[in-house]
């Protein structure tokens, strides 16, 4: 909870909780180490892009597309549907708030869609923006897609390739694929993901820092033995290693590494893989096997292991009030938990159990959303509320993929 | 009641889009303001004596609003350069310290102000917002008066003094006004429930308190839980009051669920926060801005 204080005069609100949303926006996801004004210097690095509209809101869309690659939105505003686009036979999608990266295996290339629903935060303030969606354009691409955005930079990752691609974002949001570097590796199960300006990046045994052109930082490195993944918090970019997390926080003149271990060391097959949270937090959760579910505190420092009573396969930190971690469990329902009461609330059995790897769940400040990859629907499940089905959405095709943007 | 949009809302930002940008020469001394607010402020002082071009168009965010290359090269050449300060005016930073570099005099208006800070859990900053309090505005006034006379050639000192004098009397009348409108509301009622940002300084000067509101998003209210409304609806009691002052995209929806799930009954009006509006929108003017807030503050709250 933040609470602000106009120090001069008085205290404000006399002990009345002022969330971030209000006043002051600073706490909701700039991190605190990036200058409020190192982007805002450089015309059009501001998430910026002429005919934009700015709202007094996010406007929060689900954007879902099916095989064939036809790309499909619901404004969760209005319940509107809108057709976002085409890009082709698609095998692997991902999201970064605004756009879709859509890789096509048999083309060999990924096709960028800029969904046209964005959030810039800065500092003491967000902004809320709308622009007409479109395809941007393409690039050589082979093999899954992760992705990962700071306000300047997008990462793009293959773990089939090791392969890392480092676009403009500036240039993105003005319909451009703007390549700034790309590097190559070995194939394994690792991450490219921005810290500000610069970028954290995986090999087969370490995590490495890199300048905002892709090349290495002088000595920036810390051992990790078999990553798995890795994800931006509000803190810095966290990856998962054998022994723990190695932590990545913004200083100065780079980038500082620090290790967050396993309380106790852990089985192969319970590691954490794949964290994920609501973008902008501190907190990321990941499945823990068949015990339960990781819940990582970024700020704090500290691993929590949440016993479930069924097999998860989806874990992502909501990170509110109640400290809740939002996942699927392999029977096929939207589950939440509390780090202190174990699971909390469920779903019926929504989703299908031969489809689970193709369920995307997507985790924002109010609401969670599945895609049901057998029946053509979107669901919206109200997680604070009892895992209450709050809105069912038809979808306009099949949707084997989905992401959540607008934020 | 709602008084058009309120500032951010529903408007296109055009790079560049500066309203009346004509090629035709004029042999006028060039002040450059980047915020509406302070263009509006500017051209009181100096009436017809100089070209006042204003950066920031109608309806525009302070702090993400940018210039085209013709505009910025203009910046350069002016013979003041005048900006709000205190970190509001982000997307300008460069052009402004560009401008400062090749020699053009920069005022900064809050360089007058008497700041208040604001904090967050970690992060803080000097409020740039301090036009919401006309005592800001007055000494505002001062130091700009003074920078015009000093820094741009060919102004008529003895016009200039009168001009500052005379809207030196319409901004302390404003403020006049002002304290006697705020003074209505009863001392069980002011507190003013918001998710504006922008009121730290009315709300010191005129002994109101501002508490930071959230307002459920846009997807919760199709579907609300009395969850989604519960730290509104708790906020509103706790405050006491009667109206959320709030930009919402769907105002009447957001009064009808918090009827419906949490039992409270509010308006919700929107205020004008950052920009001048253009003209006829209700806030064409710094006085009336205020004047428009006031009585919807007031009248909200009364």
């Amino acid at each position: 909870m933040h609470r602000l204080a106009r120090t001069r005069r008085r205290p404000i609100a006399r002990g009345v909780p002022v969330c971030a949303a209000a006043l002051l926006l600073a706490g909701c996801g700039t991190d605190p180490a990036e200058p409020a004004d190192g982007a805002a210097a450089t015309p059009g690095g501001h998430g910026y892009v002429a005919g934009a509209e700015e709202l007094g809101e996010p406007q929060l869309q689900l954007a879902y597309l099916d095989e064939a690659g036809s790309v499909h939105g619901v404004d969760l505003l209005t319940g509107e549907s809108a057709t976002l686009g085409e890009v082709g036979g698609v095998a692997a999608v991902a999201g970064d708030g605004r756009f879709l990266f859509a890789a096509s295996q048999p083309a060999g290339e990924l096709t960028v869609v800029d969904t046209g629903t964005w959030t810039v935060d800065h500092g003491d303030h967000v902004h809320y923006y709308r622009a007409p969606a479109r395809v941007v354009g393409s690039l050589d691409w082979s093999g899954e897609v992760r992705a990962s955005s700071s306000e300047t930079l997008t990462a793009l990752f293959s773990p089939d390739t090791g392969t890392g691609v480092v676009l403009d974002r500036a240039a993105l949001g003005r319909g451009e694929v703007r390549e700034v570097a790309r590097l190559r590796g070995e194939p394994h199960d690792g991450a490219l993901v921005p810290l500000g300006d610069r970028l954290v990046a995986t090999t087969a045994g370490s995590v490495v820092g890199l300048d905002g052109d892709g090349e290495p930082l002088p000595g920036v490195e810390a051992a990790c033995a078999e990553p798995r993944g890795g994800s931006a918090t509000r803190v810095g970019v966290v990856v998962s290693c054998t022994d723990g997390a190695v932590l990545a926080t913004e200083t100065d003149g780079g980038i500082a590494f620090e290790r967050i271990p396993y309380p106790a060391a852990v089985p192969a097959g319970e590691r954490a893989t794949h964290f994920a949270n609501r973008p902008g937090r501190p907190a990321v959760a990941a499945p823990a096997g068949q015990r339960g579910v990781w819940l990582l505190d970024t700020r704090a420092r500290s691993w929590q292991l949440i016993p479930t009573e069924t097999p998860w396969v989806r874990a992502v930190a909501a990170d509110d009030d109640q400290d809740r971690v939002v996942g699927v469990d392999a029977t096929g329902r939207v589950v939440v938990l509390t780090p202190g009461g174990g699971t909390t609330a469920a779903t019926e059995p929504l989703l299908p159990m031969d489809r689970l790897d193709d369920v995307v769940l997507e985790v924002d400040a109010d609401r969670a959303y599945v895609n049901d990859p057998g029946s053509g629907r979107l669901l919206e499940v109200d997680y604070a509320d009892g895992a209450r089905l709050a809105r069912t959405f038809r979808a306009e095709v099949a949707p084997a993929h989905l992401a959540e943007t607008g934020r | 009641m709602r008084r058009g949009l309120p500032a951010l809302a529903g408007l296109l930002l055009i790079a560049g889009g500066v309203a009346g940008c004509t090629g035709a020469t004029d042999d006028r001394p060039l002040v450059v303001v980047t915020t509406n607010i302070l263009g509006d402020v500017v051209g009181e002082l100096v009436g017809d004596q100089a070209e006042v071009r204003t950066l920031m168009p109608p309806g525009a965010d302070p702090h993400s609003f940018e210039v085209s290359a013709q505009e910025a090269a203009r910046m350069r050449e002016a013979d003041l350069l005048v900006a709000n300060g205190l970190g509001l005016e982000e997307g300008l930073l460069a052009h402004v310290e560009a401008a400062r570099d090749d020699g053009v005099p920069v005022v900064e208006a809050g360089d007058a102000v008497d700041p208040v800070q604001w904090v967050s859990e970690d992060d803080s900053g000097l409020d740039p917002h301090f036009w919401t309090d006309p005592q800001q505005v007055l000494a505002v006034v001062d130091e700009l008066s003074v920078a015009l006379a000093e820094h741009v050639d060919g102004i008529d000192r003895d016009r200039l003094a009168a001009g500052t004098e005379r809207y030196r009397g319409e901004v302390a009348e404003l403020d006049v006004w002002m304290s006697a409108q705020f003074a209505q509301i009863p001392a069980d009622r002011r507190e003013l429930v918001t998710d504006h940002h922008v009121f730290g300084y009315l709300a010191d000067r005129f002994g109101l308190t501002v508490v930071g509101a959230v307002i459920p998003s846009g997807s919760t209210l199709a579907s609300p839980s009395a969850g989604d409304l519960e730290e509104l609806a708790r906020t509103i009691r706790a405050a006491g009051v009667r109206t959320v002052f709030a930009d919402s995209a769907q105002p009447d929806r957001l009064v009808e669920v918090l009827a419906e799930h949490a039992g409270v009954d509010v308006a919700v009006v929107p205020l004008f926060t950052e920009s001048l509006t253009a003209d006829g929108g209700g806030a064409d003017t710094y006085l009336r801005m205020m004047r428009a807030n006031t009585e919807a503050i007031v009248g909200g709250l009364r």
